[in-house]
Formats: structure tokens, C-alpha cells, sequence
């Protein structure tokens, strides 16, 4: 009796111990904190609380999400920035922080933090109206050539603009490129027809796209999408235009190397998870994996990227 | 001589030209359209101003017309504005102390400190409503609704 | 009807009461806190509703948001402090009746017409959520320009005395609200590098200075109480004040409804409007401004319709028009559920029970709103040096929660100050509100049409629903003016007006 108890029930438990201790021996801490500049309910936050499901436990701690508003980001920042670099605070990485830092003076800027994993990039789609005349890009392009187009994007200073703009320079068509207040703002002047085009996210736009209100032209990403296979890219269409809207994990400087081979190892992990893998592909996001020397080099590459653009508009000295 | 109305237009002349010549500034960029991001802000600073310059003008006309000096208007108003600016700096004061002494302690100082200023005699039974009142305060705030208030350095 | 009795059937879920009372009670609770807006108060809620079923969820975030638009008011008629954004219209008359010792009326008014809003907006949501919904795609930049025109177009009958000291409140709100991220260039005005304010000053932030923290200093400076005690019992119109009442607020259901369906424009210009025009339209012009039961009943039916049609847009192009109904759709997304064309086919079921959780949402609104007021009442009769103390305390935590910032506590003071010597000066506030509330979709939307049409201003005759707005502005302006003048004429100048 006492050993079919011994056999069922505490050699289990025992072994569930030591797997667990394995873990936290792995991890220097049992909670993190992640911080993000979205709102509850936001792009950011509705990405961070899917990841902590699967990461949780991968990591082997537990995941607790901190949505520090204000500033553009810049208070989400400068949380980051002012916490120790022990693996206990991080921060979910968008460009926005780059903008905001870019754009504004704040005391903490994307230099006094540091991009650890990168997760994602968020296809950016030009999409028109399903009842526009426009079939392809290139109708669009010629109409912008023939006459004037009028394009949309959602925020004056964003990642949109500046793929549309760069667009409009790197065909020389005349176009004329709206900005709006957000995504929704921008789609309602897409659907009643105001603008030829917009530019949006596919989780945004997914809604529209089942019911088939809105139609696909292409996709500033790198390569083709596995959710949209007969969508062209930019590129293919011979102009060298590519954006990737990242979607990251940063940290305080100075994190131990051990604690940023454990987050590489997770993420990746994560990324394979199947379960996770089809949450995440059905929300069109695209896995874009970076170690911690890569995601340097991106960040830093998009920065320079984004200055120059910003500088070259005028938009800041 | 120094009618409402006459510092009140004064006080739009001034406040139209400051933000006149902060639009004046403004950066100019190629993403502009043509009426540009200081369009507005020259047409607002030049409407504030000559506003103001009518409202003095009005003002100055019905004093004349009138022809009496309004002292009266502004008996008794210095002592007022003082007043008020003793309660604007009680709140100044729980700015600067706020993040030294944390959400509970500081509340229940401005409770206490405004209640007094406003006539309320300072005993037991103001810092009892002072120390209900920030624990109330905080209930709903900290507990309740969840807002990271500063915790002081205690 | 048969699309009432399967709602009917929704009815007996008690998961569905308990969550739409739950969501209005908290709803109430958060809208009353200075500072705490409809979006944060559901926001907050937002974590603890991934465990529960999807409906249960969405109701719960949506009673919420019903509560959160009346629970504003509350603090606007007794402490002069608008809770949300859209109580601003109601601080003018709701405040001033409370000093004249008509609190429990004013919050009856209130409620009252509250209710009357949430069921006539749940209406136009259940029945016309598909004209609606084409409202909101008819407008366009133009369109919105000339709709932020005729809100302003109210200045000149809400000025008061002086028409230059109106104008002059009007341009200073204007002037507030250029400060930010620039619409159009994306450079940034007026920041002075301070990311606080790239993305410009909340509007909150000012109606709470300039309403609620200049009458603590206007307060502060008088040594007197005069004030007047309110009985704590919450009294309902009677038969002939809910006749007079209809009129203001079938304006206010009105305007709402068709404001709440559109991006952008929501419950604050919805509240202003309708107050605006309730006053235009009304027998007792002269009441508006020193406690009118109408200026009452107009915002609060606009605000707490907008917060039901505010769901046409979400639900049917899966587009938020506002900060609630981003989080709401937050709510939707976190279950799997994606709103749009396909979710009345997908999930009807869902719809069905938000559309079932909303009806007992507007009607517990109504019990829940009777059983508190008593104690609102009790506490804003305590002595005056308390009740000051409390309001500021509590100005300066709402304030504060809503970025986490002193920053903004500090616009907000400074606000406050502003607000007290436009008093002391006798300049009127609803103009910078206005202004404040309206300037940005003007400008941007007049920027945006210019570089739509290639700088060629036609495009806003061209503009069918911008002609129409325009035209009206047009004639409501020279119409108040005329009426200004004729006024004018009429009277003898009695030398400096006071």
C-alpha cells in the first residue's frame, strides 16, 4: 500500500519539484515585469498578454504586465531606463519608442536601453476599397502619375507615412499623402472612397478583409506573406521600399549575458510552440526572430533609417 | 482708469503676441501642406491681438464717456487674488513633497492644511477627518482603482 | 419583433444582470473620479475579464462605459467638477442649480434623462445600426471640418456680456489645443522638446482647472459660506418640468445619436452641441447659464446616447471612434473575437446578449443611480472648509491617475489659475472649452480637405453634408449676431457693465 502510494503520487510530485527548482535555478528571479507604453487593450498589450500564456512557462516565472502611458512613450522608457538590470524589467519594443525619441527631447531615449529579442514584424499591407477601381499597385501608381493620387496613412509622424512617402519618391509619382488620427480614422476615408489607398496593419485590417469590403495590393514586408502567398511585394514590384514594423524585447543596460542567452533560448522556444504559433498566425503576425547581436545592429539600422528620413522631411533639426 | 475689461484686453494683446512669436518659430517641413503647421497658430495670434486691442478700446471708451475712475471694481480684490494664491500654493507644495513623502501622508496634509486655511480650526477632530479622508482617498485610488501613487521614501 | 422576443430570452441569464450591474456600478464609481475617464475606468476592468465567458466580458465592459458617461455628471452638479470630458456641458446649469439649493432636482434631471439617453440609443443601435453606420462612412474630412464649424458657430450665443471677451475665451482654447504633434506635417508645436506634451494637452486637464480648481480659489478668496443646504433626497421632474424637459432631450438624443456613430467627434462636442441647441430652441433662453433644468437634460441624454451608438462603428466596421470603444474592442480581440461585418453572422449570439446586457444596464443605471445620491448629497453638505479640502485632495489623485504624472497635476494648477482670473476678469469658459474640444478636428480636417482637393477651397461647397453644415453655421451666426445687435440698440448703455 505504502509503496503503490510512494509510486503514484510522491515520486511525481517529487520529480515536478526538481523540474520546477531546475528551472528557477535557471532564472535568477520567480517575477518579471514587462513594461509597455499601450494602453490595456492596445496593440502592445493585447501582444504581451498572448506571449506571457506560452512564455510563463518557458522561462519558469511569472509574468507580470505593467502599461505605463503617457509621454508617446516616453514614461515607458525612462521606467525602463531607471530599473535595475537584474532580468527583472523589460520592455515590448515598437517603433513608436524610436519615434517618440526622435521626435521629442525626452530625458531617456532608445540609447540608454537595450534591444535584447526580436519576435515579430507586423506586415504593413496597402489596401483599397473592394469596390475601387483599382485592381493592382501599379493602377494606383498610374493613376498617381497621370493625374494625383491621394494616399493615407494613419499618424503624421509614423512608420506608415514614411514607407508611403518613401513610395512616392521612389516611383516619382505626384501623390498626395494624407494622415490621419489612427487606423480607423484612415479606413473609413478608404471605404467611402476619399483616398485611392492606405496603409495599415493585417490585424487591423482582418475585419474588412473576411467580410471582403477591402481588397489587398501589396505588403512593404521582405518577402511574401504565408497568409496572403498571391500578395506581391513592393519590392517584386521593382521599388525598393521594405518596412518592418518590429515587435521586440528590450532590457536596462548592462543584463547579465546569462539572463540574455536564457530570453534567446525562451523566444525561440515560444516562436516553434504550436499552440502559440497558431494564436499568432491567425492574428497575421510574422515570426521574425533576432538574437541579441542582430537586434542591435536592426535597431540601430532602423534608427539611423528613421533619422534620416525625419531629417531629410524637415520633420526634426 | 484700469477697468476689467481693460486689463483683460491687455492680458490678450500680451498673451496673443508671446504665442504670435513662438509661431513664428515653428519649423517648416516637406511633408507641409500649404497652409503649413504655423498657419493657424499666426492666424490665432493675430486674432488674440487685436481682440485684446478691442476689448481695451472698448474700454477705454466707456471710461471716458463715463468719465469717473472705477476704484471700486477692484476694492477689496488684491487681498482676494492673495487668498487664492494661498491655496494655489498648498497645492505646489503637495507637487514638490508628493514623491518624498508618498500618496497617504501628503493627501492627508492637504486635506488638513486646506480645511485649516479655509477656517476650519485645527484639533483632533480635523486630523481625524484629515487621516479618514486620505485613507478613503487611498482606498479608492490605491486599492481600488489600482493607480501606482507614489510611495514615498519611507 | 421577433428580434425582441429572442432578446427577451436573453433576459433570464443572470450572469448577464449581474455583469451589467456590476459594470454600471463600477462604471458610476470610475465616471465620478476627476480624472478617471470612461476608457480608464474600463480599462481597469479589462484584466479580470479574460477569465470570464466572451458575452459576459463584453457586457460587463460596455455597462461600464454607460455608467462611466452618467457617473460624470454626478461630480459636475455638486462639486463643480466635470468627471468626464462630456459632463463639461452640464457644470454651467447642473453647479448653479445646486447653489440654489436644487441638488437632488438637478441630479434627478440628470439621471433621469440619463436613462431616457441609454434607451434611446440602445434603440438606434438595435434598429438603425445599419444607416448609421453609413452615416459615419458619408463623413468625410470636409465634412468634419464643417461639423467642428457649426460647434463653434454656438460661441456667439454662448459668450454672454461681451462678444469680444467670448471670442477672445474662444481663441485661448483654440490656441491650447495646437500645442502637440502637428496633424499634417508631424512636426512638433509648442512642445518645447517636452514629450508630455507630443501628444497635446488633455482636454480633461483644463475642464478640471478651469471649472473645478478656480471655484476652490474663487472659494479660497471669500471668507463667507453662502451657499445653500440641499435636502439628501434625489427628487424626480414632475409631470410638467418632464413635458418641458422632452424637447432638450430628444436634441440631445439626436445630436448623440448621430455623433456617437461618427470617429472622432464623441461625447463632448455631442454634450456641448445638444446643450447649445436646447438652448436655442428653448422658451426659457434666459434661465441657461443660472441653473435651467434643460441645460441639464440636453448633455446628459447626448452623452449617454453616444455611449451606445458609439458601438455602430465598433460592432459593424470593427473601427473604434473613441479611447472606450478601443478598449472595448480590446475586450473583443482578447476573446477571439474580431468586430465587424462578420460578427453579427459569426457570433450573433454574442451581439444578442451585449444588446440584452446593455437594456438592464440602462435600467439598473436608473436604481443604482436612486440609491446613491443620498450619500453624494450628505457629503457635499458637510461644512465648507471640509468639503473644499476633500475636493481638492481628490482633484489632485484623480488628476494624477491618469498618466501617472505631476506633470499634469500641473497643468493643471496652472489652469486653475488661468480659470480664475478669466473669472475675476468676467470672461466665459464654455468658449475655451469649445474651442479646446473642437480645435484640433477643425484644423485638421480643414488641412486635410485642402490637401485632398490641391488647395481648392471649393471642395468644401462641393461636399454635400459640409454645404449643409455650413450653411446652417452661416445662418446661426448671423442670427445671434443680429439678435446681438438689435439688443444693443434697444438699450440704454448703463455705462460699465459690472
Amino acid at each position: 500500500m505504502k509503496s503503490i502510494l510512494i509510486r503514484t503520487i510522491v515520486l511525481p510530485l517529487l520529480l515536478l519539484i526538481v523540474s520546477l527548482s531546475a528551472y528557477s535555478q535557471n532564472y535568477p528571479l520567480k517575477t518579471i515585469t514587462i513594461i509597455t507604453h499601450s494602453r490595456p487593450g492596445g496593440g502592445s498589450d493585447v501582444f504581451l498578454r498572448l506571449l506571457s500564456r506560452y512564455l510563463t512557462p518557458e522561462l519558469g516565472v511569472n509574468i507580470v504586465i505593467k502599461n505605463i502611458t503617457g509621454g508617446s512613450g516616453a514614461a515607458a522608457i525612462a521606467e525602463l531606463a531607471n530599473s535595475t538590470p537584474d532580468g527583472s524589467t523589460f520592455y515590448a519594443t515598437t517603433p513608436t519608442f524610436i519615434y517618440t525619441s526622435l521626435l521629442s527631447r525626452p530625458t531617456f531615449t532608445d540609447k540608454d536601453v537595450d534591444p535584447i529579442v526580436n519576435l515579430f514584424t507586423d506586415p504593413e499591407l496597402i489596401y483599397t476599397a473592394a469596390n475601387s477601381p483599382y485592381q493592382t499597385l501599379k493602377e494606383v501608381l498610374d493613376k498617381a502619375r497621370d493625374s494625383r493620387g491621394i494616399w493615407g496613412a494613419a499618424n503624421p509622424a509614423s512608420l506608415e507615412r514614411q514607407a508611403l512617402e518613401r513610395l512616392k519618391s521612389a516611383t516619382g509619382v505626384n501623390a498626395a499623402v494624407i494622415s490621419h488620427e489612427g487606423g480607423g480614422d484612415l479606413m473609413i476615408n478608404v471605404l467611402n472612397g476619399t483616398l485611392d489607398i492606405g496603409v495599415g496593419e493585417a490585424q487591423e485590417l482582418n475585419s474588412q478583409l473576411q467580410a471582403g469590403s477591402l481588397r489587398l495590393l501589396a505588403t512593404f514586408s521582405d518577402r511574401r506573406l504565408s497568409q496572403f502567398p498571391d500578395l506581391p511585394t513592393v519590392q517584386e514590384l521593382g521599388y525598393d521600399v521594405v518596412v518592418r514594423k518590429f515587435r521586440g524585447i528590450a532590457a536596462p543596460k548592462g543584463l547579465a549575458p546569462e539572463i540574455i542567452d536564457q530570453w534567446e533560448q525562451a523566444i525561440q522556444a515560444v516562436l516553434n510552440n504550436p499552440e502559440y504559433k497558431e494564436s499568432y498566425t491567425a492574428d497575421n503576425l510574422r515570426p521574425d526572430y533576432l538574437g541579441y547581436i542582430e537586434y542591435k545592429d536592426f535597431i540601430a539600422d532602423f534608427v539611423a533609417e528613421t533619422e534620416d528620413y525625419l531629417r531629410n522631411a524637415g520633420i526634426i533639426e | 482708469m484700469f477697468s476689467r475689461d481693460f486689463v483683460g484686453g491687455l492680458a490678450a494683446v500680451v498673451t496673443g503676441s508671446l504665442y504670435f512669436f513662438l509661431s513664428l518659430n515653428l519649423r517648416s517641413s516637406a511633408l507641409a501642406d500649404s497652409v503649413g503647421p504655423a498657419g493657424l497658430p499666426k492666424i490665432l495670434g493675430g486674432l488674440m491681438i487685436s481682440l485684446g486691442l478691442i476689448l481695451c478700446a472698448q474700454a477705454l471708451y466707456r471710461s471716458i464717456k463715463s468719465n469717473r475712475l472705477e476704484t471700486n471694481e477692484w476694492h477689496g480684490q488684491g487681498r482676494r487674488i492673495l487668498r487664492a494664491f494661498g491655496l494655489l500654493c498648498l497645492g505646489v507644495g503637495y507637487l514638490l513633497l508628493v514623491k518624498t513623502l508618498g500618496y497617504a501622508l501628503s493627501i492627508a496634509i492637504l486635506l488638513a492644511l486646506v480645511a485649516v486655511y479655509q477656517g476650519a480650526s485645527a484639533n483632533w477632530h480635523l486630523a481625524a477627518i484629515a487621516s479618514v479622508g486620505a485613507g478613503t482617498l487611498w482606498a479608492i485610488f490605491v486599492l481600488l482603482l489600482d493607480v501606482p501613487m507614489p510611495s514615498g521614501i519611507f | 419583433m421577433d428580434a425582441l422576443l429572442s432578446l427577451l430570452s436573453h433576459f433570464s441569464d443572470i450572469n448577464l444582470i449581474l455583469a451589467a450591474t456590476l459594470g454600471v456600478v463600477w462604471g458610476i464609481i470610475g465616471g465620478a473620479m476627476p480624472g478617471i475617464s470612461p476608457s480608464i475606468t474600463m480599462a481597469l476592468l479589462l484584466p479580470f475579464t479574460y477569465a470570464l465567458q466572451p458575452s459576459t466580458a463584453i457586457v460587463l465592459l460596455a455597462s461600464t462605459y454607460v455608467g462611466a458617461e452618467y457617473g460624470g455628471s454626478i461630480p459636475a452638479i455638486l462639486i463643480r467638477t466635470p468627471g468626464t470630458n462630456a459632463a463639461a456641458a452640464t457644470v454651467t446649469d447642473g453647479y448653479e442649480m445646486n447653489r440654489q439649493g436644487k441638488a437632488g432636482l438637478a441630479l434627478g434631471i440628470s439621471l433621469y434623462s440619463g436613462v431616457i439617453g441609454s434607451l434611446f440609443g440602445l434603440f438606434l443601435l438595435v434598429m438603425l445600426s445599419k444607416p448609421l453606420a453609413s452615416v459615419a462612412l458619408a463623413f468625410t474630412p470636409p465634412a468634419y471640418f464643417a461639423l467642428g464649424v457649426l460647434g463653434l458657430s454656438v460661441i456667439v450665443s454662448l459668450s454672454g456680456e461681451s462678444l469680444v471677451k467670448g471670442l477672445i475665451a474662444a481663441v485661448l482654447g483654440l490656441m491650447i489645443a495646437t500645442i502637440g504633434t502637428d496633424p499634417v506635417s508631424g512636426i512638433s508645436r509648442f512642445t518645447f522638446g517636452s514629450s508630455e506634451l507630443l501628444s497635446g494637452i488633455k482636454p480633461i486637464l483644463i475642464m478640471v482647472g478651469l471649472f473645478a480648481m478656480s471655484e476652490l480659489l474663487v472659494q479660497a478668496s471669500k471668507l463667507d459660506d453662502a451657499r445653500v443646504k440641499t435636502a439628501p433626497r434625489i427628487r424626480f421632474p414632475d409631470n410638467k418640468l418632464k413635458k418641458r424637459l422632452v424637447l432638450p432631450q430628444a436634441i440631445g438624443g439626436i445630436l448623440g445619436g448621430f455623433e456617437g456613430v461618427m470617429p472622432g467627434a464623441g461625447g463632448t462636442v455631442a454634450s456641448f452641441m445638444s446643450y447649445n441647441e436646447a438652448k436655442r430652441w428653448s422658451r426659457f433662453k434666459s434661465e441657461f447659464g443660472h441653473g435651467s433644468p434643460e441645460g441639464i437634460a440636453a448633455p446628459e441624454t447626448a452623452n449617454n446616447t453616444v455611449a451606445e451608438t458609439a458601438l455602430v462603428p465598433l460592432l459593424s466596421f470593427g473601427i473604434p471612434g473613441s479611447n472606450s470603444t478601443a478598449i472595448l474592442l480590446g475586450g473583443f480581440l482578447i476573446h477571439g473575437l474580431v468586430p465587424g461585418p462578420l460578427l453579427f453572422t459569426q457570433s450573433g449570439d454574442i451581439i444578442q446578449n451585449l444588446y440584452a446586457g446593455l437594456f438592464i444596464a440602462a435600467i439598473s443605471l436608473l436604481f443604482i443611480g436612486m440609491a446613491i445620491m443620498p450619500a453624494c448629497i450628505w457629503m457635499v453638505n458637510r461644512p465648507r472648509p471640509y468639503l473644499n479640502a476633500f475636493i481638492f485632495a481628490l482633484i489632485m489623485s484623480g488628476i494624477y491617475s491618469i498618466n501617472n504624472s505631476l506633470f499634469d497635476l500641473s497643468i493643471m494648477l496652472f489652469a486653475g489659475c488661468i480659470g480664475f482670473f478669466m473669472r475675476l476678469l468676467k470672461f466665459p469658459f464654455l468658449p475655451t472649452v469649445l474651442g479646446l474640444v473642437l480645435g484640433f478636428m477643425i484644423e485638421s480636417n480643414f488641412r486635410r480637405s485642402l490637401v485632398l482637393s490641391g488647395d481648392d477651397l471649393g471642395i468644401f461647397v462641393d461636399d454635400r453634408i459640409s454645404l449643409v453644415l455650413l450653411s446652417l453655421a452661416t445662418i446661426f451666426i448671423i442670427g445671434s449676431l443680429s439678435k446681438r445687435f438689435i439688443h444693443a440698440l434697444f438699450r440704454k448703455d448703463n455705462g460699465p457693465q459690472g
